[in-house]
């Protein structure tokens, strides 16, 4: 259909790979993201170059590829800014986080993005795209554009290190220990309730 | 792999923390919709419709040009379509105006244009495009074939002119006048004060100013525009303050010199600028180039050089090349790489050298001092430009493998910078001699 021209497909891709998209985008760049300026950043860049697409099961890869390059390119210029506006960042986070039903996670969630934005950028894109994301090694390593072995030491890398600025702070450590186990019971108790819906 | 902190009853494993981090951002997704999935794909369609300005770097285009232009240039681009067609001469210049609606805005022949809580966007028939930011005033004529006349009584603009070397755009701010090839560029101005502020994105201009030429202003550029308050608000000033004060002063300069001499009271007062001796920074905030250029001759190059800090002396640098003196700035900025390797201004040098070299048709040599730029700068602000630029260099001199190279260096580093156009059109060229020689 893309390689037919029009643009009636545009829509269609848009509708299918929207919730993709925002979510790669948001478990990558976490809830301070100005999201709806990358997601359309993205799909400006997946239109015009999606003719290059020779197979129609390559479209997702691709999508997945742009959207990393679009997170990556945020990364880098998150990082020069931070260097000169931190202690303003800081300030105005909270605030800008949208509120939650629970402060606890607004804080928690704040405290691992912050954490997880000190990693280099690739260690980054490989914990958010293998463990936010949850895509298997090689799908990452596809997305990337890396060797499965460099993606698997940059996941051992980027492991090593959360855990050791996590577990710097007890109460975030205790909170995500909970809220993880909180969550999998309640999945768990969810799940013959979704199999008889 | 995790270790037992003080405090924490049990130690956190990976899984723990993936599981704990996901569940976090699932909520944090499902809690409520923060990205209106229609306003999105709205934007996206806009966006494609083809204004290069919302195109280039976010970093480098004002936040008000994103928001506002994609709306209005939709249906500009509509009006434009349906009135001139492509390909008409463009020297038969025509423009629509549009509001942020894409409504059609008729000045009732007043070629006078004014915002107030939102933006207005002309279009041109050869596809230039100035924006007009909000709680802005334009008076705009086009004169006679080709030739485009702005006057920006107040306010802001973005422009973006395409290169014909059939038309003639001129900007009026106060006493400037910025004449234009093919750029893009913000040009402000606050008639309170008598000045405004060009900032360069793209391309080049020349900018004439009360004492005449002023000099050529390039891409990633700014060249603030001071002058005379509007008569209004003279009033403003403190009344024990003599009128002609500030004209006074600039006779007293002159002649301190010009010659040297003068009455008593202009005498002194040159010999109090004299002793003040402003920074080339100072002076080139107020576009005074030549003064700057004038003041390190008379103290002498050397002297300048061994004195004044990596900061003054890319000021000097810079001026230099506004005025013309090529051979000036070259030597400056070489003294800058040589005595202040380490400064930021000594890395960004070997850019300004790049320009220079190349403008005096040296490749080779502008090629170097790019590699250079890119190498000891990769976060700079001329990055984009550098490897543009290197890349088109690479184009001219034939090796196509390292100008593809660059290219797709580029697009991965810059994918909407003012570039991509030639970057794409050397990579499709590269695949397209591939798939030939399958």
């Amino acid at each position: 259909m893309i390689q037919e021209g029009g643009t009636a497909w545009q829509r269609l891709a848009y509708d299918q790979y929207f919730p993709l998209v925002k979510g790669l985008i948001i478990r990558s760049l976490g809830p301070m993201a100005d999201a709806e300026d990358l997601i359309a950043d993205v799909f400006v860049g997946f239109f015009e170059s999606a003719s290059n697409i020779r197979s129609p099961t390559r479209v997702r890869s691709y999508v997945v590829s742009i959207t990393m390059n679009v997170v990556r390119r945020e990364l880098r210029r998150r990082r020069r800014r931070r260097f000169f506006s931190l202690v303003e960042e800081e300030k105005r986070a909270v605030d800008r986080v949208p509120s939650t039903d629970d402060p606890k996670a607004k804080v928690a969630l704040l405290h691992l993005s912050r954490i997880l934005s000190t990693l280099n950028p690739d260690d980054h894109l490989v914990f958010a795209l293998h463990v936010l994301e949850d895509m298997n090694l090689e799908d990452v390593a596809q997305a990337l554009d890396m060797s499965l072995s460099t993606v698997k030491r940059r996941l051992r890398r980027a492991n090593e290190r959360l855990l050791r600025r996590v577990s710097q702070n007890p109460l975030l450590s205790d909170y995500v220990r909970d809220k993880g186990e909180r969550d999998e019971a309640l999945s768990a108790e969810d799940g013959p309730l979704k199999e008889v819906l | 792999m995790s270790s037992e902190k003080k405090g924490t009853a049990r130690s956190l494993g990976e899984a723990e923390l993936g599981r704990g981090f996901r569940s976090l951002m699932d909520d944090y997704l499902t809690s409520g919709e923060r990205v209106d999935k229609e306003r999105v794909f709205s934007q996206i369609v806009q966006r494609r419709t083809g204004l290069r300005a919302v195109e280039n770097s976010p970093s480098r285009v004002p936040r008000w040009v994103r928001w506002a232009a994609p709306a209005a240039v939709a249906a500009a681009a509509a009006f434009a379509f349906a009135f001139y067609g492509l390909g008409s001469d463009p020297r038969d210049l025509t423009y629509v105006v549009t509001a942020h609606s894409g409504a059609q805005v008729d000045d009732q022949g007043s070629h006078r244009w004014s915002t107030e809580d939102e933006p207005l966007l002309v279009t041109f028939s050869d596809k230039s495009t100035v924006l007009l930011a909000p709680k802005t005033s334009v008076n705009l004529e086009v004169v006679e074939s080709g030739k485009v006349r702005f006057g920006l009584e107040r306010g802001r603009i973005h422009a973006h002119i395409a290169h014909h070397e059939d038309t003639d755009y001129r900007f009026r701010a106060g006493e400037y006048e910025v004449f234009v090839t093919g750029t893009e560029f913000d040009l402000s101005f606050e008639p309170s004060q008598g000045s405004g502020l060009l900032d360069m994105q793209e391309g080049s201009v020349e900018v004439s100013g009360p004492k005449g030429r002023l000099g050529r202003v390039l891409g990633g550029e700014k060249l603030a525009l001071v002058g005379t308050p509007a008569k209004a608000e003279e009033p403003a000033l403190p009344p024990h303050e003599p009128v002609k004060a500030p004209a006074a002063e600039a006779g007293a300069r002159d002649d301190a010199t010009a010659s040297g001499a003068g009455d008593a009271s202009s005498a002194k007062v040159s010999s109090a600028h004299r002793s003040v001796a402003p920074s080339y920074r100072s002076l080139a905030k107020q576009a005074r180039f030549a003064e700057i250029v004038k003041d390190a001759e008379s103290r002498g190059l050397k002297v300048v050089l061994a004195t004044k800090s990596p900061e003054e002396l890319a000021e000097l640098a810079h001026a230099a090349r506004y005025v013309g003196r090529g051979d000036m700035a070259t030597r400056v900025l070489k003294s800058l790489v040589q005595s202040h390797p380490t400064s930021a201004a000594a890395q960004s040098a070997h850019f300004f050298l790049g320009r220079i070299a190349e403008a005096n048709g040296e490749s080779q040599k502008a090629a170097r001092e790019y590699d250079i730029y890119v190498k000891s700068r990769p976060g700079g602000s001329y990055v984009a430009e550098a490897l543009g630029r290197r890349m088109a260099l690479a184009q001219k001199s034939g090796d196509l493998s390292l100008a593809t190279s660059l290219a797709r260096q580029y697009l991965k580093r810059f994918p909407s910078g003012p570039y991509r156009a030639a970057a794409l059109s050397l990579t499709e060229q590269a695949e397209g001699s591939r798939s030939l020689h399958r």
